[in-house]
């Protein structure tokens, strides 16, 4: 517990640790986008001590394409405009990471599949690899427009056992969250 | 304000209830557990907000000093006292009792005992899995030593001998070679990956323990077959065996209790304080929501308070009107009851009062119009001669205004009014003589307007009712004149028929003496003789011209009356008088009511005062006589204004008595006779000497519309 209330209390400690972006690109298969991407994940201690104690973490990643209107406009402005952008696309992928102690692995779920690893290392190597995921079909784009993509994940801390949601609220280190990795997509 | 009061309590029940139900880890609230602590806070928050405004409220009240707002402090300072102090003895026993019994659950002795449960099920995994790497090597071993075209059928005897669930065969590159299993559902085998081929291809055997989602654990063993030929490959010989169920779920079991101690270990901190805030803001609603609802019960209290208040300040203001009544069905609905009911019998007695009071007053009213149009005088003392009452008559006998005097004793009526302090000495003495009887007295009284004769009458009030005593007095001044006038009449009758009778002899005898003796006496005898008879005759001449007025005067002829005009009458009267000169002045109102006389007698009281007037210039060198008509309040005013000598002032008081004359010629029945016509019409005379000189005459008469009654 004390090593918990350090932590929160040194924000420096925790500049490093966090869920990055490195890179996201969508690739056209059998006219269906598929987006892979690279991210960075690194667990703070708390989390780590977490999930080897058998708390399941769950990870959400969102992948939303909109159609800015006003293209145009000079960069300093795009962002007071977003809230007229077109959505065409929102999806959510989510992913289970946790500990079995009895083997000693850690296994990652996405939906009914199921990965097992012997270290820890593995497995946030596998997690922090999107591979292949069909985001969305070919004929919602028009070629004549440029679409703007982005990509984040972060924790979902609402999956947690409610006496950690409650310390959630109370500390940083159960807030682990990206920013949007954004790129345009010119169909 | 009760409304809103009432709203935020029922929510933050709601919430609280929202609370404990999240709390008890049920899924429905766990993802919005943070928007309900906040919702929680929020009514909370209200709450103290609400009760701010309150005290402000209660705060504002008291300086207004609004009747019952002490009261409703004290009530709500209880309430809040009594809410208080037992909700922070259970909050502070809840809060300890909450910490050490979070810590109890976690011990060394259980921590140690789930681990070693953990590292037990591992143990046994472990030698389940050796136990299968000795049969993979063992089969591998015979394997090695059969022919490749073998292996296939070989492969199914060795998983039979071993009681192995699956083995595969393969080639180094991962294709099957051969596959025997015990289950009748012929799945292809499940491979393993590139990373475990590359390490058995170095000869070093894999084996580890998976757990496939919806199958349970499995143990899976790969170990390379060596081929003795150099020709062949070698092959990867891949078991796999499930564990058994039994021990499956008992480790899954172990495990699994193990994690969730873990996991509560880990949320320890949490969990106290997810108890620790749903108290602390289970504790707030609840209090903050009872002393919300002491001030409104307070006020609810007090509210009776304020109206009583009310009440009695209408009541002092002597408003009796009912007041609004709160239906209580305690104490305070039965006061006010009382109070109303008190404050209907008060209006009733007030009215009651009032009657009454409005019954005296009519009667003393009544009293008084009576003492006032009575046409004796009336004074009432009390018991120690103070004057209480005087009707106006009085007042108008005595001719002075002994209203002014009420409050004083009859004894001392002397200094305040000296014409009354003889009267009063008298009365006073006959009061005091007379004891409880009636008394009554004739006295002589020096009023204003000359003497009067007044007959006073005292009585001394019965006991029971005041001690007081009355006095009761007539001026009969005129009464008595009238008896002497009458007397008069009769001693003038008389006299001038006993009178009368010897002066015809006599007359006859003085003349018959003359006639007889005359011409035998001498010269200067018969002269002598002649000039007694004459004396005798003129003199008895001039006797019987007297006892004649006299005669008239006591004469009393039946008044002819009738309905008049005075100016008429007047008018006519003037006319034998203009030869005398310019000096007579009419003054006649034109419009004047007629009056009921009789036109003879009338004419002779307007002779005798213009002779009395016209006797009176004899000596004025301007003289002026003015004849004057005019409405008066009672009929009808004639005044015969001359200016000459006046009435000499000794007269005054006597001049309507026969023979009160001052002319030589005068028998003194002019304004005798006057007076007696007038009285005889009913009206008033008034006689006035005017200055530097003159006099004037004034008669009333009675209207006709009066003198008809």
């Amino acid at each position: 517990m004390t090593a918990l209330l350090l932590l929160a209390a040194s924000p420096l400690a925790t500049r490093a640790e966090g869920i990055q972006v490195k890179s996201a690109e969508l690739t056209l298969v059998d006219e269906v986008y598929h987006l892979n991407a690279e991210l960075d994940i690194s667990l703070n201690q708390t989390l780590e001590e977490a999930l080897k104690k058998g708390v399941p973490l769950h990870f959400v990643v969102e992948f939303e394409l909109e159609r800015p209107r006003f293209s145009w406009a000079p960069e300093m402005v795009r962002p007071y405009l977003s809230w007229s952008d077109e959505s065409i696309a929102s999806v959510e992928q989510h992913l289970k990471l946790s500990y079995n102690a009895l083997i000693r692995q850690y296994q990652l779920g996405n939906g009914a599949q199921q990965e097992n690893f012997g270290s820890l290392a593995e497995a946030m190597q596998e997690l922090a690899r999107l591979h292949e995921w069909a985001v969305l079909d070919r004929s919602l784009l028009k070629k004549r427009y440029t679409y703007e993509a982005r990509l984040r994940m972060r924790l979902d801390v609402s999956q947690l056992p409610k006496p950690l949601q409650v310390n959630a609220i109370a500390s940083k280190n159960w807030n682990l969250e990206s920013d949007w990795y954004r790129w345009t997509l010119k169909p | 304000m009760k409304h809103i009061v009432i709203l935020s309590v029922g929510l933050g029940a709601v919430l609280l209830y929202l609370l404990s139900t999240a709390s008890a880890n049920t899924a429905l609230f766990s993802q919005n557990y943070p928007l309900l602590l906040a919702l929680t806070g929020g009514i909370a928050v209200a709450l103290v907000v609400l009760i701010g405004y309150q005290l402000w409220v209660l705060r504002r009240k008291l300086k207004a000093g609004v009747f019952g707002t002490k009261l409703t402090l004290r009530l709500v300072l209880m309430f809040g006292l009594m809410a208080v102090v037992p909700g922070s003895v259970v909050y502070g026993v809840s809060v300890q009792f909450l910490a050490k019994s979070i810590e109890s659950w976690f011990d060394v002795r259980v921590d140690t005992a789930l681990e070693g449960g953990l590292s037990l099920g591992r143990s046994a995994l472990d030698s389940l899995l050796r136990d299968l790497n000795k049969k993979a090597d063992a089969m591998a071993l015979v394997l090695s030593e059969q022919p490749v075209s073998t292996h296939v059928v070989r492969l199914n005897s060795l998983r039979e001998q071993n009681g192995v669930q699956e083995a595969t065969l393969f080639n180094q590159r991962g294709g099957i070679l051969a596959f025997s299993s015990s289950e009748r559902a012929g799945l292809l085998p499940d491979l393993p990956g590139a990373a475990v081929l590359r390490q058995v291809r170095q000869q070093q055997p894999f084996s580890r323990i998976e757990s496939v989602p919806g199958k349970g654990l499995f143990l899976r063993v790969v170990v390379p077959v060596n081929v003795l030929s150099l020709q062949e490959d070698i092959r990867v010989l891949q078991l796999m065996q499930p564990v058994p169920k039994d021990m499956a779920r008992d480790a899954e079991a172990v495990q699994t209790v193990y994690r969730d101690y873990q996991e509560l270990s880990l949320s320890r901190l949490g969990l106290k304080r997810l108890y620790g805030l749903t108290l602390t803001l289970t504790l707030m609603l609840a209090l903050l929501s009872a002393i919300s609802l002491a001030f409104l019960l307070s006020e609810r209290f007090s509210a009776p308070l304020g109206i009583l208040a009310e009440g009695t300040r209408a009541v002092a203001k002597g408003d009796f009107s009912q007041m609004h009544t709160v239906r209580t069905r305690d104490e305070l609905g039965v006061l006010m009851q009382s109070f109303n009911s008190m404050t209907r019998q008060l209006s009733e007695a007030r009215a009651i009062a009032e009657l009454n009071q409005h019954q005296v007053e009519t009667a003393k009213a009544y009293l008084e119009s009576i003492l006032g149009n009575l046409t004796s005088g009336v004074v009432a003392f009390d018991e120690r001669f103070y004057v209480r009452s005087v009707n106006p008559t009085a007042s108008q006998i005595l001719g002075e205004e002994l209203a002014a005097l009420r409050g004083i004793k009859l004894f001392e009526w002397g200094r305040h009014e000296p014409g009354l302090k003889a009267l009063a000495q008298e009365v006073f003495d006959r009061f005091q003589s007379g004891g409880a009887k009636e008394w009554q007295m004739q006295t002589e009284y020096a009023g204003k307007s000359g003497s009067q004769t007044l007959l006073l009458r005292g009585t001394r009030l019965p006991a029971g009712i005041d001690n007081g005593y009355v006095l009761v007095f007539d001026d009969i001044t005129h009464l008595i004149q009238a008896q002497r006038d009458a007397a008069w009449g009769e001693v003038a009758r008389r006299l001038a028929h006993e009178i009368k009778n010897p002066l015809t002899p006599i007359q006859l005898s003085a003349e018959r003496i003359e006639h007889k003796l005359a011409d035998k006496l001498s010269a200067p005898d018969a002269d002598m003789l002649q000039r007694a008879t004459q004396t005798i005759v003129s003199q008895v001449a001039a006797m019987k011209n007297m006892v004649d007025r006299f005669a008239e005067y006591a004469r009393a002829p039946a008044a002819n009356m009738r309905a008049l005009d005075l100016n008429r009458l007047v008018r006519e009267v003037l006319t034998l008088y203009e030869p005398l000169g310019p000096h007579i002045r009419l003054e006649l109102a034109a419009g004047l009511p007629r009056i009921m006389g009789d036109m003879t007698l009338l004419r002779q009281v307007v002779h005798n005062l213009l002779q009395n007037a016209q006797d009176a210039l004899a000596e004025v060198e301007v003289p002026e006589i003015v004849v004057q008509t005019e409405a008066a309040p009672q009929g009808v005013r004639l005044t015969i204004t001359d200016n000459g000598a006046g009435f000499p002032e000794q007269l005054m008081p006597r001049l309507f008595e026969p023979y009160a004359t001052t002319k030589p010629k005068g028998t003194g029945l002019g304004l005798a006779i006057v007076k007696k016509i007038v009285e005889e019409h009913q009206g008033m005379i008034q006689i006035d000497n005017l200055m530097p000189q003159g006099a004037s005459v004034g008669i009333t008469f009675p209207a006709i519309a009066e003198a008809s009654t």
